[in-house]
């Protein structure tokens, strides 16, 4: 199949950043900071080669998970940019800031991009901003924004919809969704970077974690902590100068379901997978079974099945117990979240897959590195988590080495 | 606080919602080309030339419907609802199309199921002017 547009390796990813863990001392902000200084350094380049800076976030204006400033991590690292750029939305923000990156460097607006985001989430929650943060919750639970009622609105709220539709209509077991967070977990027991690195479950475990939101039980959902992460973006010649691997953009799509939400009533059982996958492995030049690893977005276990289905690894209605059957771990047919993902590794959005696309394809994983791989799929979902926006957005993106 | 007391911060679009629930109506946003009904506020969808927004009005409906999709929280974001835990948040699809995101109030968490017949139940909260859209097992 020939490659799309001749858009497959035109970009490169070459330098990434990645800090996680519990950092009750930094900001947001200036976990962002750090992630671009790595990555910056990591491309083996100095402040002065970036002309781009692109703060991708879970929405495009202030949030209040930034303190609503309208600072940027650009001007506190010094970097000299043609422009700076937040945009986002939900757990599509790496994906979509590297779309807006590829226009740059297609254009000659910048030559080397950063690309960042960072989130103190677990110091928000446990550290001195515990009572801001109370005060947030309220108001998000509530959802007395702009609609005014909007009774479920917490991530773990609007998601055990997904999956409790899911069970209803096809039969989805609890036990299945353990399957997916037990098989992340092992993946995470293989990387020393990963939060649950060498702390196993089963599925006993799973079972036996409370209840969060039925049918979600603890390890259902994704970790909370702090973390940054960043990534340098520029193009095929600039890339092969470089002294890392390049990481190739091979392809990248979208899919909205805003059309479906609420009338068609069919976004509880799947993702928009289909445009973001056809634009995406057009311009990549592939079919499904050309893709070696995949980093799904994996918020919470059902998201998983959800996306095995709707790429098409499997029939609708068949994840559970495809995940069950063992393909998406360690030594599965079709690897998935080889770092642990939200789940077990750490969680930033889209970035965290992003960033585990990136060590797979230029084979630094490890124990964990999936032999031979040479096309990895990553993906984002979400939405702001206010109905009726309710994670209905999904990005594609496909690295190669 | 108590959560239901929290002050409402509305759009000027759905006012007409909030104002029909105080006087215990329930409202959705009409197509008057068509009659098909909205919630959230929004165009209607069924004419491809975008309808004029003086097409669309806000009409009392029946306040009826089906759970189509629950959950049950038990761990909460804030302690203003820890006192009501495990509770059952649903999206009803009411008689009229639209799904709506509401709590399931007036039975056990154990005694709602998908398909469930349910109605609205108008809380007034005296304390802060409104009244919330929460919905029951339907009596009859």
């Amino acid at each position: 199949m020939p490659d799309g547009d001749g858009f497959a390796r035109k970009y490169a990813i070459v330098g990434l950043g990645v800090k996680a863990g519990h950092f009750p001392g930094l900001s947001a902000r200036t976990l962002q900071c750090e992630a671009a200084r790595l990555a910056i350094a990591d491309a083996g380049l100095n402040r002065s080669d970036i002309d781009g800076a692109i703060n991708g976030r879970s929405a495009g204006g202030s949030e209040p998970s930034d303190g609503g400033w309208a600072d940027s991590f650009a001007r506190i690292l010094g970097l000299p940019v043609n422009f700076y750029w937040t945009m986002g939305r939900g757990g599509t923000a790496g994906i979509i800031g590297l779309m807006a990156a590829v226009s740059a460097l297609e254009t000659g607006v910048a030559r080397y991009v950063v690309v960042a985001r960072g989130d103190d989430n677990w110091s928000l929650a446990h550290g001195r901003f515990q009572a801001r943060r109370m005060a947030e919750r309220l108001y998000g639970e509530l959802g007395v924004g702009n609609l005014g009622f909007s009774a479920a609105a917490s991530a773990a709220g609007i998601h055990a919809f997904f999956a409790s539709r899911h069970m209803h209509e096809y039969g989805t077991t609890s036990a299945q969704l353990g399957a997916v967070a037990v098989a992340h977990r092992q993946w995470a027991c293989l990387n020393p970077e990963a939060t649950m690195y060498r702390r196993p479950i089963t599925i006993e475990d799973h079972q036996n974690s409370r209840w969060v939101v039925e049918p979600y039980h603890l390890l259902d959902c994704c970790l909370q902590n702090d973390a940054g992460v960043a990534y340098v973006i520029t193009t095929a010649e600039r890339a092969r100068s470089l002294g890392r691997p390049p990481v190739w953009v091979l392809g990248v799509g979208f899919g909205e379901q805003i059309r479906q939400l609420w009338w068609d009533k069919t976004n509880y059982t799947q993702l928009d997978v289909a445009p973001a996958r056809a634009n995406a492995f057009r311009l990549a030049g592939i079919e499904l079974g050309d893709v070696d690893v995949a980093e799904f977005y994996d918020c919470f276990t059902g998201e998983v099945i959800f996306q095995l289905e709707d790429y098409g690894w499997c029939k609708k209605g068949e994840g559970g117990a495809f995940v069950e059957a063992g393909h998406t771990r360690p030594g599965g047919s079709i690897p998935c979240n080889t770092g642990g993902g939200l789940l077990s590794a750490f969680y930033l959005y889209d970035y965290t897959g992003l960033a585990e696309g990136v060590v797979q394809m230029r084979g630094e994983g490890g124990e964990r590195q999936v032999s031979g791989a040479e096309v990895c799929l990553v993906t984002g979902h979400g939405g702001e988590i206010l109905m009726p926006s309710m994670a209905s957005t999904h990005a594609c993106l496909v690295l190669g080495r | 606080m108590v959560w239901r007391e929290r002050p409402l911060n509305l759009d000027h679009d759905i006012i007409p919602f909030w104002e029909g629930l105080k006087a215990h109506q329930f409202h959705l946003f009409c197509c008057r080309r068509c009659g098909a009904a909205y919630w959230p506020y929004a165009y209607c969808r069924n004419h491809d030339d975008i309808p004029e927004l003086e097409e669309m009005e806000w009409r009392p409906t029946s306040g009826r419907g089906r759970v189509f999709v629950f959950n049950v929280v038990h761990q909460v974001t804030h302690p203003a609802y820890a006192g009501e835990v495990p509770y059952v948040l649903a999206m009803v699809e009411l008689e009229e199309g639209p799904l709506f995101p509401t709590r399931i109030v007036g039975c056990e968490p154990s005694e709602v199921s998908i398909g469930l017949p349910v109605e609205v139940q108008y809380e007034d909260v005296p304390a802060a002017g409104h009244t919330l859209p929460l919905f029951r097992p339907r009596r009859g």
